[in-house]
């Protein structure tokens, strides 16, 4: 099938089965997706900066009904999330001005190619170094509970990060943490946000875990903060590439439909699996997402 | 517990092929009556294009997602 905006032919089937596997994704291991979906469009021929764009488009409307039942459930710290959305809308612009000025020298696909495949399997190697640790930890019977087990496997970074003392500081009271640097709230939305302006999607696989190891935020408000984050840096990121003609509208709602059934069936899924298997089970993903921008870019599809 | 998964997966395939048919019906609809303004708006008014783009996305997730779960509902109600 033709689709006119982008100028590409794609088959909707594909594109509503690849929406279902990106919702289950989300659905089951709690993240947009963007790293298997925007490889996924890449690989069917969608040029990248379409690719971007679409795929936060698609990601804007998933998050919005996943962030308002956490905001329910009171799974969003207001306080922390107001504090990042400043960070988040100038790291997300920043990345949408370096995606204009690739576009410049039509060198887009490539460059954003290689940072994809940096960037994915440097998180498929953390994703599975933590879940292995966790799962070894429990194994040899170490008893730890809340806070402490999220932080588990990689606690010295949290620590490091408590160390920055720049005033001024702030209190978070639904995250359980008494003091903590504006500065370094700020430096991970900036993080967060310049990942999902460049490299589409949400930015959850770098954001939730700068959350929950840099910040030391318990992990279910990580989760709900960072939906919040993504409706925020993907809806502000999605209308800036549209207004720079990178948004394909159609790709984006045919993708939309298998991925609603998609996320319910992933959190269904969930009531089968433990947490670190999990995480374990996610890690060869962002791997796939590599070696599928990798291949599309070896056959000479930049 | 097995007869509950078992349930639950029965459920979920009755879901699935009526929510089928209905994405098709849409998806049709959109193609054949949306297609060509948000190409023509594309081309003359990002900005419009931007808001409608957003907007189009948020009803759409709101209302998909409103459909799965009163599906499911519904077909658990027929069941008992």
């Amino acid at each position: 099938m033709y689709f006119p905006i982008s100028g590409t032919h794609l088959d909707p089937i594909v594109l509503v089965l690849l929406g279902f596997v990106v919702g289950v994704l989300g659905g089951f291991f709690g993240v947009g997706g963007s790293f298997l979906a925007g490889p996924a469009l890449f690989a069917m021929g969608v040029p990248f900066n379409f690719v971007v764009g679409t795929d936060l488009l698609h990601i804007v409307g998933k998050s919005l009904v996943a962030a308002r039942e956490h905001h329910l459930l009171g799974h969003i710290d207001l306080k922390l999330a107001a504090v990042m959305v400043i960070g988040t809308i100038a790291g997300s612009e920043t990345g949408v001005q370096a995606i204009e000025y690739l576009k410049q020298g039509a060198h887009v696909n490539l460059v954003v190619g290689i940072v994809s495949i940096v960037v994915f399997t440097l998180i498929g190697i953390f994703a599975g170094i933590e879940g292995w640790t966790v799962l070894r930890l429990h194994r040899s019977g170490a008893q730890e509970s809340g806070r402490e087990k999220d932080r588990l496997a990689f606690g010295f970074f949290a620590r490091a990060m408590e160390g920055i003392q720049l005033p001024p500081h702030v209190r978070l009271e639904q995250s359980g943490i008494e003091s903590i640097s504006i500065w370094s709230i700020v430096l991970v939305s900036i993080i967060g946000g310049l990942f999902s302006g460049f490299l589409g999607g949400g930015a959850g696989y770098i954001r939730m875990p700068c959350l929950v190891y840099l910040l030391g935020i318990p992990t279910h408000v990580a989760v709900g903060t960072d939906l919040f984050e993504i409706v925020i840096s993907a809806g502000y990121g999605a209308v800036r590439h549209a207004m720079n003609g990178n948004v394909d509208i159609l790709i984006a709602l045919v993708m939309q439909t298998g991925a609603a059934i998609g996320a319910q069936t992933g959190a269904n899924l969930t009531q089968y699996f433990s947490g670190p298997r999990i995480r374990l089970a996610f890690a060869p993903l962002p791997m796939l997402g590599a070696i599928l921008v990798a291949q599309k870019l070896l056959s000479g599809g930049h | 517990m097995k007869n509950s998964r078992e349930r639950s997966f029965t459920d979920f395939l009755v879901e699935l092929v009526i929510y089928g048919v209905f994405v098709v019906l849409y998806l049709y609809f959109v193609f054949y009556f949306l297609s060509d303004w948000l190409k023509s708006m594309f081309s003359e008014n990002r900005i419009e294009y931007a808001v409608v783009a957003f907007v189009l996305m948020f009803v759409q997730s709101v209302g998909l997602e409103r459909i799965t779960t009163g599906l499911l509902f519904l077909i658990r109600r027929h069941k008992r």
